[in-house]
């Protein structure tokens, strides 16, 4: 297997990009297709369109202020929703860009979003360590999650929809049970902010991936940590699956991004000076494309041959 | 010196002619021939005669006798009396010499010489030149030792006087061999020969030792060979010849050369040279007994201090090879003490000996005793080098570098150079060092074709772990592994097992520099399994859980270390530092206090620092008592002190000094200090912060904004949340609040629960909205967005005021400054409607202009068809003459033909460029050149802007490679560099500080409010005054026809048509403005598309005209018409008129397509027909 860095994608935002996501829809080619959204310091969020070899913006959509710091396109692929440090969350059509709602809330309840798998609510963590969730027609605050943990930096749902997980400032990760939104279960092992979630596509699997350079792997069936991996030199700030789930990615703070093969649990490449700074994200678009974003205001897009 | 002469000696009878003839071979009793001698009044020569004979005979009394009675009383009354008594005098001078010579003791030695010289300067007054009496002084200073110079004067005098005497040549011979000239030695030895070819044996012996120095190995032989012919009991040749047998160093000719010695020793059985030489021989048989006797009887046998030398050093050796290291060392000593200074060995033995006994220094005098003389004798470079190696004089370290070097470069193939040499090198030139050890592994596996040992593998091991080669140390560990255990397999698996556990450890900290902590925290409980008692195994463990900020495990682990070793600093350190990392002050104080108090760690530098530490940042803390800061002040200092006096170069407890320093206000002491410190080590981030905080003080906000970012660059590669708030607070006292929001941003976006942040946030959302809604200049959208940031302050400091963090800040200034905010929100309506009003204005003009530029395009293009349309007639009309003319000339001038038709085809040829310039100038081709222009513009100033980022970089990185100190010791390293933290000297979340900006702000605050005010009165006046000019003001004056009407407008008399066709060249347009009417934002649209360029200079007709004359050449050919120029700006004092007032500058802004520039025109004194200079252009 071989991995090469395909495009570089310069100056794409005006300030750096803290946040992405690749959408690929159902049906269609998954190495030629697909939407990347991407969100930035400069208030700005990018509808890219990827073509298996070149990268257009779509879109740019103006009216978050403080800059967007994640983006995360719905399960079904018709809206995404953004949100910002000045705790508005936007909810947006993919394919026309429009503007289907703004939820505001207090200074200190919102951050990270997740759709919940029926793409009716958005999720996303409170400093008091809640998990909020509003409705996505209304905008609406439906509930607030207990996690009994601190501030939930990051957020994920399970793809069969049984879990949403929750990775706190003090590095525990809270198990909500996904159809009910109760309380389930409080997963150890970090003792710093885990800034990075991902599920693998049979969710039987959880990554987490945390300041402490470490990213570890939770069995969901025996919540038990079934595998730790270093490498990085620094914070981990993003984890992705691939669609197959052979391979995730994790990208950090040291500049670098990493491809872990998830059957040895090693890591398969890495990709040292990714970008000149911090890398904020990777995503799969699919089994073989992999995007990642940064501080640098790059796009990089990877790809890989078996 | 032998008298020629038979076996009998006559003695002449008194006043007879008879004489009695004696048998010299049957001497009798010496008082019985003096008697007779006496009797018979013998004259002194015939005493003479008697005396040699019996010291020929070995009767050294007797002859002592005959002489000393014979000087006395013989006859000297005959004819040269006077030699005899000469040949009296020498004779016993002689006698003298030789004893001497023999005689060990200095003082009996002495008095002999002396006896010596009292007879030869007797004989000096009788006759002094006589030539045997020169002959003999002349040897007498020869084995004076130190008057070679002299005897060989004499020598010369002799040979001068007779050429061929013999004693002459041969002292000559002598002389030159001593002093190393073969060549010359053998000439005279030669010479000898050849005037008496039947000189003794030790003539050839002579020879055979100059050939055999001279290598000519054969004909030293042949010398021998005669010698020992002539006289087979000559030893000199004996020895001689065995030396060269031996040295041939063959069985055969090593028993030949025995034979031989053996044959001299039954000659000479006491001969000194002959018994060190058998003893040398026995030495390599091995016979260790034998040598010992027969060197103890050389030595006995011989006063010789050379001889002795020699004997001793057979003892030393033998006692050395026996291991008997004392009386070898005794006898090695004596051999030095004997030795002259060429003879070498004895020291290169005691040399040894010392070593042995551990004594360096000594050894290394020894050793340089040898180099001396043998400067290029690698063996003996090699053992200094390694004795130097391990001194602690960096002189001498540098000393056995160089040995080292000169070793390796002599003999490339000596492994064990290149491992002492690397090893040194590890200290000062890693580099080096590592192409050493790679050049030792190679010979190993090449030459030695040994395997390469553990230890070296593991030695690259930890150079590549200090170069920062990880990938390859960790080879090399892994490779020093196996081998340890292959190794160890084999024998002495006590010592390999404990490098191994070694290897593994250094290994595992490879694998943690790697970040591969698994594999690393898993090499460490292995190796706990195995050896419980690895300390430090303990301690990385806890480290590793304290990075991943497991505190409570890495606690647990290093108390397991304690367990192990109560008193372990390290781990009391760690423990210490873990309280300090959990601003636990007490119970951290405490623990450092306890390493301080044991006893062998009373001095711990780092104990020290860390206290003052703890007593540094009670400076800082939001609680503190005013009352005690100056005390705890001192107790920080003294304790920095305290350090810096058992460690001056402390560096840590430098920058403790000048962060106390700062605190007290002394910020230029403070920054000596820092920049000591930064300049002693790059590797110490919180100096960086000192040095910046120094820099915010002294309101150098560029160098301090660079500094934060470098050193957050340098030590931290995530956003720091603490640096980016200082850096923050930099932009922000620079009155770079977009950059300070940012850089808040970013902070914000690692730690969102933080409400310093959020507060600080606020802030400067709040100052940033105030000075974009009071900027008139501000667009809508600039606006509505200030607008609704101010929103979001208000909403925060709202929050704030009831959930802030009370210990952090004071929740009732949040509240105040939500009343703030409230109050500038109120007004916000006011400024979002000027605003958009702006804007309207804006587009309408834009609109308006959009028009005008058509109108003006349409008229262009009608001129041209005009243009066209005429040339066309024109043309017409021409051919139309052409044809008439053709009718008339045509048989008459059929030539003529050609010349007029190229002349058309040229011209219609022009038209055609003519009519291509035309198209392209309003075509839609040169709207899109018009765009893609200055879009590539944007990209190079981008790149501009990129390179001078990468420069800072690039210093940094200057910086950066500053020769790196890593710590060797494993435990501390990464202690070390964690360990010390002084405390930021000015922290922006302090209370002080935050404090202080309030106040700023407050006062900031106050006056802006008041001026915003004025602010107001003033805007509306310039707007109507805007407005009025606006009407009157913007009037093109395109061209000189044009110019008429505005004339009348400006200056009446103003020869203005006149001025501008002289002051401007040839295809150059003008446009005039007129100054005193500018007006801010006032557009004054240039009719043709010119240009201005740098530096040209510009005519000022009139004091309140500016003619832009533009130089059509420096055009671009894709200018589109319709450039127009803006004033964006009047700069110099508000109220006055720029035109009146010197040193205005007017800045214009030329606009064509989107990009908008600048144009900088200075002048210091307007007056008439005065040039203005371009001074910037900025477009």
């Amino acid at each position: 297997m071989s991995f090469t860095l395909e495009r570089r994608e310069q100056a794409t935002h005006e300030e750096a990009i803290w946040a992405a996501d690749w959408y690929v829809p159902e049906g269609g080619d998954p190495t030629t297709s697909g939407k990347i959204v991407t969100g930035a310091l400069d208030d700005t969020v990018k509808v890219w369109n990827y073509n298996g070899a070149e990268l257009t913006v779509e879109r740019t959509l103006l009216g978050h202020s403080l800059g967007v710091l994640s983006v995360r396109v719905d399960p079904s692929g018709k809206l995404f929703a953004s949100s910002s440090l000045d705790s508005n969350i936007s909810v947006w059509d993919l394919e026309t860009g429009d503007k289907k709602k703004s939820i505001d809330s207090g200074p200190l309840e919102s951050w990270t979003v997740e759709f919940t798998r029926d793409s009716k609510y958005i999720l996303t963590g409170s400093a008091d360590g809640k998990v909020e969730m509003f409705d996505v027609e209304t905008g609406k605050k439906e509930k607030s999650l207990e996690t009994k943990g601190k501030m939930a930096l990051s957020l994920a749902t399970s793809p069969d929809g049984k879990w949403i997980a929750c990775g706190g400032s003090n590095g525990l990760v809270a198990l909500l049970d996904g159809e009910t939104g109760n309380y389930f279960k409080t997963l150890e092992g970090h003792a710093m902010p885990v800034r990075a979630l991902a599920f693998s596509p049979d969710s039987k699997l959880l990554f987490t991936a945390s300041d402490d350079k470490h990213v570890k792997i939770y069995a969901l069936t025996e919540f038990q940590v079934v595998g730790t991996m270093s490498g990085h030199s620094s914070w981990v700030l993003g984890v992705s699956v691939s669609q197959d789930g052979t391979n995730f990615a994790t990208c950090s703070s040291d500049k670098s991004v990493r491809i872990w093969d998830l059957n040895t649990k090693s890591c398969s490449h890495v990709f040292n000076d990714a970008h000149t700074d911090q890398v904020w994200s990777v995503v799969w678009g699919s089994n073989t494309k992999l995007a990642s974003v940064g501080e640098d205001k790059c796009i990089n897009i990877y790809n890989m041959v078996k | 010196m032998r008298p020629a002469g038979g076996t009998l000696l006559e003695i002449p009878l008194r006043d007879s002619d008879e004489v009695i003839e004696i048998d010299v071979t049957q001497l009798p009793d010496a008082s019985e021939i003096i008697d007779i001698l006496r009797q018979e009044n013998a004259p002194l020569n015939t005493w003479s005669s008697f005396a040699l004979e019996y010291y020929r005979e070995g009767r050294d009394e007797e002859f002592l006798k005959i002489i000393e009675i014979g000087r006395k009383e013989a006859n000297t009354n005959y004819k040269d009396s006077d030699k005899s008594l000469m040949k009296i005098l020498d004779s016993l001078a002689a006698y003298y010499v030789k004893k001497a010579n023999k005689e060990r003791t200095k003082d009996k030695r002495k008095d002999y010489f002396s006896k010596a010289t009292v007879l030869y300067t007797t004989a000096d007054k009788i006759i002094m030149y006589d030539q045997n009496h020169l002959l003999g002084r002349a040897f007498f200073c020869l084995l004076e030792g130190d008057k070679m110079e002299q005897a060989d004067a004499q020598f010369n005098f002799v040979l001068g006087q007779s050429p061929s005497s013999i004693p002459a040549l041969l002292g000559k011979a002598c002389i030159a061999f001593n002093k190393k000239d073969f060549r010359g030695s053998l000439a005279f030895y030669k010479k000898a020969l050849r005037t008496n070819p039947q000189c003794p044996a030790d003539v050839r012996v002579g020879i055979g030792h100059c050939f055999m120095k001279l290598g000519n190995k054969d004909k030293a032989e042949l010398a021998y060979e005669r010698a020992i012919e002539l006289n087979p009991k000559c030893i000199g040749a004996l020895v001689g010849m065995a030396i060269h047998n031996m040295n041939i160093r063959e069985k055969d000719s090593i028993r030949l050369g025995v034979q031989l010695l053996s044959r001299a020793y039954s000659v000479d059985p006491t001969n000194p040279m002959v018994l060190n030489h058998l003893a040398d021989h026995f030495f390599f048989k091995r016979d260790f007994q034998k040598v010992q006797h027969l060197a103890l009887h050389a030595f006995h046998n011989t006063e010789n201090e050379a001889m002795r030398a020699e004997s001793c050093y057979q003892l030393a050796r033998s006692f050395h090879i026996q291991g008997d290291y004392d009386q070898a060392f005794q006898y090695y000593y004596q051999s030095t003490q004997f030795a002259g200074s060429n003879f070498v060995l004895p020291n290169f033995g005691l040399g040894q000996m010392y070593i042995s006994r551990g004594d360096s220094e000594n050894a290394a005098q020894c050793f340089e005793k040898v180099l001396k003389v043998e400067p290029e004798n690698y063996e003996t470079m090699k053992i200094l080098g390694s004795l130097y190696a391990n001194s602690s004089s960096q002189s001498k370290r540098d000393i056995a570098k160089d040995y080292l070097k000169k070793v390796t470069t002599r003999e490339p193939d000596d492994v064990e150079a290149w491992i002492e040499l690397a090893q040194i090198l590890e200290q000062t030139d890693l580099l080096e060092s590592q192409k050493s050890y790679n050049t030792a592994i190679k010979l190993f596996q090449e030459k030695v074709k040994v395997s390469v040992p553990p230890e070296i593998y593991s030695n690259l091991g930890s150079l590549n772990y200090r170069l920062g080669n990880y990938q390859e140390a960790l080879k090399c560990f892994e490779k020093a592994l196996q081998r340890s255990q292959a190794e160890g397999e084999k024998g002495d698996s006590h010592y390999y097992n404990s490098i191994s556990v070694t290897i593994s450890y250094n290994l595992a900290r490879v694998h943690e520099a790697m970040c591969n902590f698994g594999e690393a925290e898993k090499l460490y409980k292995d190796i706990l399994k195995e050896h419980p008692n690895y300390v430090d195994c303990y301690l990385r463990l806890g480290c590793m859980s304290r990075d991943k900020g497991q505190i409570y495990d890495a606690s647990d682990w290093f108390k397991e270390a304690l367990q192990l070793s109560n008193e372990h600093p390290d781990a009391w350190t760690l423990i210490g530092n873990l309280h300090l990392s959990k601003m636990e002050w007490g119970p951290g104080q405490k623990k450092f206090e306890r390493i301080l108090k044991n006893s062998s760690t009373q001095n711990d530098a780092y104990s020290c620092i860390a206290l003052g530490n703890v007593w540094l940042q009670t400076l800082y803390t939001p609680s503190r008592d005013k009352n005690k800061e100056a005390r705890h002040q001192e107790r920080a200092l003294a304790i920095y002190k305290q350090a810096l006096r058992s460690d001056p170069k402390n560096i840590w407890a430098a920058n403790g000094i000048g962060s106390i320093l700062a605190h007290k206000g002394c910020i230029n002491e403070a920054r000596d200090i820092f920049a000591q410190v930064r300049e002693a080590t790059a590797e110490f981030s919180d100096v960086w912060l000192n040095i910046a905080h120094v820099y915010v003080e002294q309101k150098l906000y560029v160098s301090a904004v660079q500094m934060y970012e470098n050193c957050m660059k340098k030590f931290y590669k995530y956003h720091h949340t603490e640096i980016l708030q200082y850096l923050a607070r930099a932009y922000y006292k620079n009155g770079k609040l977009k950059e300070a929001k940012l850089a808040l941003l970013r902070s914000r976006r690692v730690s969102p629960n933080d409400t310093i942040l959020l507060y600080n946030l606020a802030l400067v959302l709040q100052k940033l909205a105030t000075q974009i809604l009071r900027d008139e200049k501000s667009v809508l959208q600039m606006v509505l967005s200030a607008v609704n940031e101010l929103g979001l302050a208000h909403k925060y400091f709202q929050y704030l005021s009831m959930n802030g963090d009370r210990t952090k800040y004071d929740l009732g200034q949040a509240a105040a400054e939500a009343q703030q905010c409230q109050d500038i929100l109120s007004q916000a309506q006011y400024h979002v409607a000027r605003a958009r009003k702006l804007d309207e204005e804006e587009k309408m003009l834009r609109r308006k202009q959009e028009d005008e530029r058509d109108a003006f395009r349409f008229k262009q293009m009608e001129e041209l068809k005009r243009n066209e349309e005429q040339k066309v007639q024109q043309k017409e009309e021409m051919l139309r003459k052409r044809e008439e003319f053709k009718e008339k000339s045509k048989n008459a001038m059929m030539f003529m033909e050609p010349p007029p038709e190229t002349k058309g085809s040229k011209r219609g040829r022009r038209r055609e460029g003519d009519g291509d310039i035309i198209s392209d100038g309003s075509g839609s081709g040169g709207d899109n050149n018009g765009e893609s222009r200055p879009k590539k513009k944007r990209v190079k100033r981008e790149g501009d802007r990129e390179r001078g980022r990468s420069r800072k970089g690039g210093t940094g990185e200057r910086k950066g490679r500053k020769p790196k100190k890593i710590d060797r010791d494993d435990g501390l390293s990464a202690k070390q560099r964690r360990k010390i933290k002084s405390k930021a000297t000015i922290s922006s979340s302090d209370d002080s500080d935050s404090e202080n900006e309030r106040k700023n702000r407050k006062n900031s605050r106050s006056r802006s409010r008041s001026g915003s005010g004025s602010d107001q009165g003033k805007r509306s006046g310039s707007e109507s005054d805007g407005g009025k000019h606006q009407k009157g003001g913007r009037k093109r004056i395109a061209s000189s026809s044009e110019s008429d009407g505005d004339a009348g407008d400006l200056d009446p008399g103003l020869e203005v048509v006149p001025l501008l066709r002289e002051n401007l060249a040839q295809g150059v347009e003008a446009v005039l403005v007129r100054l005193s009417t500018l007006v801010l934002g006032q557009e004054v649209a240039l009719v043709h598309p010119n240009i201005l360029v740098l530096g040209q200079e510009v005519a000022l007709v009139h004091p309140s005209i500016l003619v832009l004359g533009l130089d059509r050449e420096a055009l671009p050919e894709d200018q589109g018409p319709g450039l127009e120029v803006k004033v964006v700006a009047l700069l110099g004092l508000p109220n006055r008129n720029p035109v009146l007032d010197p040193e205005v500058v007017v800045v214009l802004t030329l606009n064509h397509g989107r990009v908008a520039g600048q144009v900088l025109v200075r002048e210091a004194q307007v007056q008439q027909d005065q040039k203005v200079r371009v001074l910037a252009l900025d477009l």
